[in-house]
């Protein structure tokens, strides 16, 4: 999985025990609440600037999460976090954008 | 015509009509405002004018122009008084001026200021002129909450309370209140405004840091009670109310973030103004 390209995702603090995490993203000022598990999700994802693979994904969750929570709602998370265009599959094909113009030509 | 150079912090605004409703509303709700110098700095330049052509006779309207740019559909030439308020509301919610603008009321007691985001028919309003007028907390602002993201601080805008239906009877029975004339039919009903207190215009130019984020919700016959809510729950509900969160971008999430951080976030439900104003006493009562 890999961030969603020209996606700038920053976090709000982590406030007392919350558990949904305020999720920004800095370039279109979108924001989500996502919940702990998606987060986390978000933040490893984040540090891996070409994508990271499910096993490798599942097996850094599974530091922090207790494995039956990983192997139940991590796939509905991807999903989620896919549907709201965060996440999207690493070895999607995307275009790369041609700098913006003042004129057609 | 009238020309009226106010400072009405944070900000200097010029103010021309030849409307005798204008002059009078000036004249009594900005009395203790400060005057700018001729060569200041002007950020918002306001006409308030009469319609054009036939409607400067027939139905005459009054029209709303900011810096020579109309943008406002015409109002009933009666409407000249409440048509500035609300189109000075519309000027500080979508200049880019670089504070975070709310729709929230704002007020402080020694520095530290109880923040009551507003949604309609909340009762935000009648709250904030009961806190200022009948328990001298200094008001910030009644509607637009201004944040200075370099500071943290919430900085005061002192304008006349805007007060609609039955608020009006509530507001105009308080000692002290001074309101204005009411002005029946408009897009929001009947409406008036209550004067700042002098004390909250004198202090124009101290700001305040929030400690408190109440979100109030009135309804009639409950039983008063407050709750704490999440911060990341009071975040998506200030985001409702925020009016350019999006074009302030990262420093606008940066100073929401920081604002929430230092602030405990309620929500309370109330049936009366005094049990509102109890549950705000216990809220911010000092540790």
């Amino acid at each position: 999985m890999a961030l969603v390209p020209g996606r700038a995702i920053k976090f709000a603090p982590p406030w007392d025990c919350a558990d949904a995490i305020v999720t920004f993203d800095a370039n279109s000022g979108d924001y989500w609440l996502v919940a702990v598990l998606a987060y986390d999700i978000l933040r490893i994802v984040q540090s891996h600037d070409n994508g990271i693979q499910m096993p490798a994904l599942a097996e850094q969750l599974a530091t922090t999460h207790v494995s039956e929570v990983v192997a139940n709602a991590l796939s509905p998370t991807l999903h989620s976090l896919v549907d709201n265009q965060l996440l999207q599959p690493a070895d999607w094909y995307t275009p790369a954008l041609l700098p913006m113009n003042d004129s057609d030509d | 015509m009238t020309e009226a150079l106010l400072h009405i912090a944070p900000f200097n605004v010029r103010i021309r009509s030849p409307f005798p409703a204008v002059r009078q509303h000036i004249a009594f709700f900005y009395l203790g405002f400060p005057h700018c110098q001729p060569d200041s700095f002007i950020d918002f330049d306001i006409q308030i004018l009469p319609g054009k052509g036939f409607r400067r006779w027939w139905r005459p309207q009054v029209r709303f122009l900011l810096d020579g740019v109309e943008s406002f559909y015409p109002l009933p030439a009666e409407q000249s008084a409440p048509m500035l308020e609300w189109g000075l509301n519309w000027c500080v919610a979508s200049r880019p001026l670089g504070y975070l603008v709310m729709h929230a009321a704002v007020l402080a007691r020694d520095g530290l200021a109880v923040m009551l985001p507003g949604f309609p028919g909340a009762g935000k309003s009648t709250l904030c002129a009961s806190l200022c007028l009948q328990e001298n907390w200094q008001l910030l602002s009644d509607e637009l909450a201004i944040l200075n993201p370099a500071s943290g601080a919430m900085l005061p805008h002192p304008r006349p309370i805007s007060l609609k239906n039955a608020s009006l009877d509530v507001v105009k029975n308080f000692p002290g209140a001074r309101l204005g004339r009411v002005y029946t039919d408009t897009r929001k009903g009947t409406i008036s405004h209550a004067a700042s207190p002098e004390a909250s215009v004198s202090a124009a130019s101290r700001t305040s840091l929030v400690r408190w984020i109440v979100f109030p919700r009135f309804e009639v016959g409950a039983v008063a009670h407050h709750e704490a809510i999440s911060r990341a729950e009071a975040f998506n509900l200030i985001s409702e109310q925020s009016f350019n969160k999006e074009r302030m971008g990262e420093v606008g999430f940066d100073a929401l973030c920081a604002l929430l951080s230092g602030a405990q976030c309620f929500q309370i439900t109330y049936g009366s103004t005094a049990d509102g104003l109890q549950l705000i006493r216990d809220i911010t009562v000092p540790a």
